[in-house]
């Protein structure tokens, strides 16, 4: 179990780390970064390989935004097998319709319950 | 170019408003700022509503201190970073006298003293109400990221001073007077770099200085003193290097105002301060200061503007740069 806990810092450290390196080096700003990550979480699951990093770090490969590229792709490849080609639109937010409404939901409660500093 | 400055003939300070925030008093100049507010939303429902405040009170104070009163002055110059210069004209709305807006981003506030004095001087006026704020937060959510939204912040980026200054000017003679003044150029060498504004305005700043004193028949040895608005550190190196290149070493008498409002290891700023509020401050507070006492006589004032706008840069534009220079001198 303890060897878990370290697993999912290092995923998650590295996956943060590497967007850091590209941050500090490049003329992107952290939109591109985060749109990027989405993509890459995406590109990973389509190859399968984005399963298999989160065997490996748990919750460090789940909490990262790549997660929400590669459950957009889950969604579209279990439409696909569903619908067809249809399924490629249907898909994309089957699986992670939840999050997104989660996320809106809470970032409205956020606002109404703080207010921002500097 | 000879059209680019002017003289003043009778053209002197009356009174200076200027209110900061708590992080530019606890800054290196923080003895020099008499009003300062606690908190960034100076008791408003939006950091907004707390910038048109910001400028209200600091020409409030200008006008109790001076000897004009409020239903006296002529005429108003004055702009902000804000969009369509709301905060400026929104901290006016009690006032009767007439106002022209403008914008030349950082460097709007000594425009709006050229302005004020140019008008003043053709329209043989007695006074005229210059002013201009800045605030942390709404540029912030302006130009970059709300601060909410938690984004890395480069080394090479500057902070917008948080703060309103106003100043009346009058015909009749007093300590400081604005004896000369050179409008810039558009500079623009070909940046898009907006994380690093310093280093394209350090271009403009280079150009008005060398056109001021060419315009005037003057060498560096002139003034006492050389001011430049926000380039911060990064800025500044690159305006110091190229201008002894081009055979001007003004390494021992420049001051930036960016570099020099907050303490960079204390308060956590990377580049330094920026903002049109950044080089009123510091001008009209502790370089005016140090002119009474008589420790600079001939003060150059070069304020730096980055013509940018978001949708600009967004666009992968590049970046042009403007600055305009005022003369203060102990008369």
């Amino acid at each position: 179990m303890f060897l878990s806990f370290i697993l999912a810092f290092l995923v998650c450290g590295i996956i943060c780390a590497l967007a850091e390196i590209i941050i500090v080096n490049s003329k992107l700003t952290p939109g591109h970064v985060t749109s990027l990550f989405v993509v890459f979480g995406t590109i990973l699951e389509f190859f399968n390989i984005y399963d298999k990093i989160k065997k490996i770090g748990g919750m460090g490969a789940i909490l990262p935004i790549c997660s929400f590229g590669s459950t957009i792709m889950k969604g579209v490849k279990e439409g696909v097998i569903k619908e067809g080609f249809i399924g490629i639109f249907k898909g994309v937010f089957s699986s992670c319709g939840v999050l997104i409404a989660l996320a809106i939901f809470l970032a409205f409660l956020s606002s109404i319950i703080f207010k921002a500093k500097s | 170019m000879k059209s680019q400055s002017v003289k003043f003939n009778n053209i002197y300070i009356d009174s200076i408003g200027i209110i900061v925030s708590k992080k530019e008093k606890l800054g290196p100049l923080g003895m020099y700022f008499n009003h300062y507010i606690d908190d960034y939303y100076f008791q408003c429902k939006s950091f907004e509503k707390a910038q048109i405040k910001l400028s209200n009170e600091a020409i409030k104070l200008a006008i109790s201190h001076s000897i004009y009163k409020e239903n006296e002055i002529s005429i108003a110059f004055g702009g902000d970073l804000s969009n369509q210069l709301y905060s400026s004209t929104a901290s006016l709305k009690q006032y009767d006298f007439p106002f022209v807006g403008l914008y030349a981003a950082c460097a709007s506030g000594i425009l709006s003293i050229i302005l004020a004095s140019l008008y003043m001087q053709g329209c043989d006026l007695n006074n005229a109400l210059a002013f201009t704020s800045s605030h942390v937060c709404v540029s912030q959510r302006q130009f970059r990221y709300p601060n909410e939204y938690a984004s890395l912040i480069k080394d090479s980026m500057t902070s917008t001073v948080t703060g309103g200054c106003a100043v009346i000017l009058t015909n009749m003679k007093k300590q400081i007077r604005i004896s000369k003044c050179t409008i810039g150029r558009i500079i623009d060498v070909l940046s898009k770099n907006v994380n690093d504004m310093g280093t394209c305005m350090a271009f403009s700043a280079i150009d008005t200085l060398i056109n001021h004193l060419n315009n005037n028949n003057e060498s560096i040895n002139d003034y006492d003193l050389f001011v430049t608005g926000d380039l911060g550190d990064i800025g500044s190196k690159v305006f110091i290097d190229v201008l002894k290149e081009k055979g001007y070493d003004i390494i021992s008498k420049h001051i930036d105002c960016g570099s020099a409002i907050y303490d960079k290891e204390k308060q956590d700023i990377k580049a330094g301060g920026s903002g049109p509020a950044c080089v009123m401050c510091v001008t009209f507070s502790y370089i005016i200061n140090q002119m009474m006492k008589k420790i600079y006589k001939k003060v150059l004032v070069i304020a730096t503007g980055s013509l940018h706008s978001q949708i600009s840069y967004q666009q992968k534009e590049t970046i042009p740069c403007i600055a305009h220079a005022i003369v203060l001198e102990v008369t």
